[in-house]
């Protein structure tokens, strides 16, 4: 096969499995009602952050532990897979607190059992597995992921779920994680909260590394510009860090000219999104944007 | 996921160990590690074909483009590898922007070949699959590989056939190099996702009448990948880049990191510097070393680092005993200052992190009074105040000047104060109310909010024990 005839093949294939997945953002939307299983239940990060969820309020309607089936964990019943959970709870979310070598397999599983929500919080899967989940969530529409290596989602007083402190949320907010193959990226949010009447802002922490925030700025220049644009204030960390220097989260490495805080910031701006230099100054700049559009 | 670097050796180990192809892959082992400490003798006696042959020897050091850079010694006798070696042999060089020292060199066999004889082939992970990117004219001289060369994407659990190869990679290889090279690509592509490598490039390739040579290679792997292939890759070395020394302290980081869940990162960047960091979280640290950055520490700043995911009162004791240890070997006319930094912690014992760097502080406040360290505290999350508290009183019994502050100020604020930009306020009072859980009994009093009237905080309850299974 020729070459442009491979490529006109994959940018086709691109476009097409995109479309599938896309029809999956809804379910980033979660709230009060939203039923919610833990996979890794009785480990000890898994009980932890489980109970955390409980006393925030979150609907934790039972966990999977594969040969644990049957018991009571917390109050709730223990599974032995997400299908026989999910059948037996209805539960639309899942968390997954399950170390590095089982946590491909367990999103896997999740995606399989035709699970809404999927949310990974584990740090350290090894790309090679991460490349295969990608493959085949791109393929299908029912299961959004979230992650892995993030802390999760929250929707303040109504659902957390995750590993972020509840008690200092007053916003929405979603922390989608560091790694280079992730369920979601800005551009998956960015039309969730354009589109939902309730947020009237949008706040976009990047970090240097990759190219996530370059392509939520061309979406950003496509779907929110003109009269009823919602204003969008940004901040990039890792501004000072030197090409070839590995920082941050998972690493970051800045290479060959892409990836760097400079050009993501133009990028943002160019796109009409207000960066601010400092994460202090998020919360000052935003009410600024308010008052100027008069939304106060 | 973490891709890391590995030596031009261990990729070559690497591969003569584990490939495997019909194709007769020549000098096996055959390469000699030299550095200041080599004992010749011994060397000749490991490897006698360095008597024999004709050698090569470069620097294996992560340097890109030896070649052009004149960091090559072709077609040499013994004798003239260790002429060759005396005026680069631990000599300062720049290469780009960094300099370094040349201190780690690898001999190899000389292999005469002709231009027609050399190849270039790139394997790498992407999003969609493996790329393989191949081209017939190999060598210093290849220019832009990625304009040039021939292209072939390995999509997610597809496998690389000998006949997509030979179809899509091959049009320019004459026919009696065909079968050799494609046995060798296919046993490549399988070394290559067997060992979990990220990245893996030979330049050039060599292919005559006696087999396939492997004359250079760079490659990455997938450091989280160490549980799974630790049995092939042994206890594998990550090198610095070019330019940055690799330092015992980070090992000794390194390896209390692998053995945890939590995480606990140290890159030393200049040790002579007097602005030292402990921050909490990847994320934190990257705004703390960008804000000294901004306000013009960026060549005193020491370190950069990280700990997070809830470490124990003892990991962080040796993470902090570490730091402390470093910062407090040779002295600085303005004295030094320590940052431990931090955002609002997700759900690390804020209380059991602090007591064990108060221990690492009470444990060197001699050698920290001696160097004239002032340290400053910002820190949130479950259990802080009682975190913060000990920091203040450990600055009241030691005599050391400790600056702490909670979630009222700035997360960076205290960037400004350390570096003398800003003058330090008074210390703010301890606030009324903590995360909505205490985790271990660590202290007697309990900081009740007044739940029933703020809606934003659920009820206060206890946990004092967890079934842990």
């Amino acid at each position: 096969m020729s070459n442009s005839r491979l490529f006109a093949r994959l940018l086709l294939q691109q476009n097409g499995v995109r479309n599938c997945y896309t029809a999956s953002r809804k379910h980033l939307y979660i709230d009060k009602d939203t039923k919610v299983i833990c996979q890794g239940f009785t480990g000890k990060q898994g009980t932890f952050h489980s109970q955390q969820a409980i006393d925030y309020g979150s609907r934790l309607v039972g966990g999977v532990s594969p040969g644990k089936g049957g018991r009571t964990h917390l109050g709730v019943p223990v599974f032995n897979s997400v299908k026989e959970a999910r059948e037996g709870t209805g539960a639309e979310a899942t968390v997954i607190y399950v170390p590095p070598p089982f946590a491909g397999a367990a999103i896997m599983e999740a995606i399989d059992a035709g699970m809404p929500l999927v949310v990974c919080i584990t740090e350290g899967i090894p790309q090679q597995d991460m490349v295969k989940v990608k493959h085949k969530l791109l393929r299908q529409s029912t299961t959004r992921l979230i992650g892995p290596n993030c802390p999760g989602v929250i929707n303040p007083g109504e659902c957390k779920i995750g590993i972020m402190p509840g008690h200092i949320h007053k916003k929405g907010r979603i922390g989608i994680g560091g790694d280079p193959f992730n369920g979601t990226d800005f551009i998956d949010c960015l039309e969730v909260f354009l589109q939902d009447p309730k947020t009237e802002g949008i706040i976009l922490i990047g970090e240097i590394g990759g190219n996530a925030e370059e392509n939520a700025a061309d979406y950003l220049k496509q779907h929110n510009s003109g009269t009823n644009a919602k204003p969008v204030v940004s901040f990039i960390a890792g501004l000072t860090a030197p090409p070839g220097r590995r920082m941050g989260h998972a690493g970051a490495i800045i290479a060959g000219g892409k990836g760097g805080a400079k050009e993501k910031i133009a990028a943002l701006q160019q796109a009409g999104v207000v960066v601010s230099m400092s994460p202090a100054q998020l919360g000052s700049t935003m009410f600024k944007e308010f008052e100027k559009r008069k939304m106060l | 996921m973490s891709a890391k670097a590995i030596s031009e050796q261990t990729g070559k180990e690497f591969l003569y160990k584990h490939i495997c192809t019909s194709a007769a892959v020549q000098n096996r082992f055959r390469y000699a590690n030299v550095t200041s400490e080599t004992d010749w003798d011994r060397l000749t006696q490991d490897h006698p074909w360095l008597l024999t042959e004709r050698l090569v020897v470069k620097p294996d050091q992560l340097i890109k483009c030896r070649g052009k850079l004149g960091l090559v010694g072709v077609n040499l006798d013994l004798v003239g590898v260790q002429e060759w070696l005396k005026p680069r042999l631990m000599r300062e060089t720049t290469v780009a922007k960094a300099k370094g020292i040349l201190k780690n060199f690898l001999i190899e066999p000389f292999v005469a070949h002709t231009q027609e004889e050399e190849f270039y082939i790139c394997i790498y992970a992407t999003r969609e699959g493996d790329h393989v990117l191949f081209h017939h004219e190999g060598g210093v001289d290849v220019g832009d590989v990625d304009a040039k060369a021939q292209r072939l994407l390995v999509g997610v659990d597809d496998k690389l056939s000998e006949d997509s190869v030979k179809e899509q990679l091959f049009m320019h290889v004459p026919e009696d190099k065909k079968e050799v090279l494609v046995s060798f690509v296919v046993g490549l592509f399988n070394l290559y996702e067997d060992l979990y490598f990220t990245y893996l490039e030979i330049n050039p390739l060599v292919v005559n009448q006696n087999g396939v040579f492997v004359l250079d290679m760079a490659a990455k792997i997938d450091a989280t990948a160490d549980y799974i292939c630790k049995a092939k890759w042994g206890d594998v070395e990550f090198p610095p880049p070019f330019g940055r020394e690799a330092y015992p302290e980070e090992a000794y980081i390194a390896d209390l990191d692998a053995k945890s869940g939590a995480s606990l990162k140290l890159t030393i960047l200049n040790p002579l510097g007097r602005i030292w960091t402990m921050v909490a979280g990847g994320g934190a640290s990257v705004v703390y070393s960008d804000t000294i950055c901004d306000l013009g520490g960026v060549d005193e700043l020491a370190n950069y680092g990280e700990y997070s995911g809830a470490p124990s009162e003892q990991q962080t004791y040796d993470y902090a005993k570490t730091i402390l240890s470093l910062m407090t070997r040779e002295k600085h006319h303005e004295g030094k200052v320590l940052i431990i930094g931090g955002s609002i912690a997700n759900f690390t014992n804020v209380a059991a992190t602090f007591k064990g760097i108060v221990r690492a502080i009470k444990d060197y406040q001699g050698p920290l009074k001696e160097n004239g360290v002032t340290i400053f505290v910002r820190r949130g999350g479950p259990n802080y105040q009682e975190g913060l508290r000990v920091m203040g009183e450990v600055g009241k019994t030691t005599g050391i000047p400790i600056y702490v502050f909670g979630t009222e100020t700035h997360m960076t604020a205290i960037v400004g104060m350390a570096l003398g930009h800003q003058p330090i306020p008074n210390q703010p009072p301890v606030a009324a109310h903590t995360a909505n859980f205490l985790l271990n009994s660590s202290t007697n009093s309990l900081q009740k909010p007044s739940s029933k009237e703020d809606p934003e905080l659920p009820q206060l309850q206890r946990i004092s024990s967890l079934a842990f299974k």
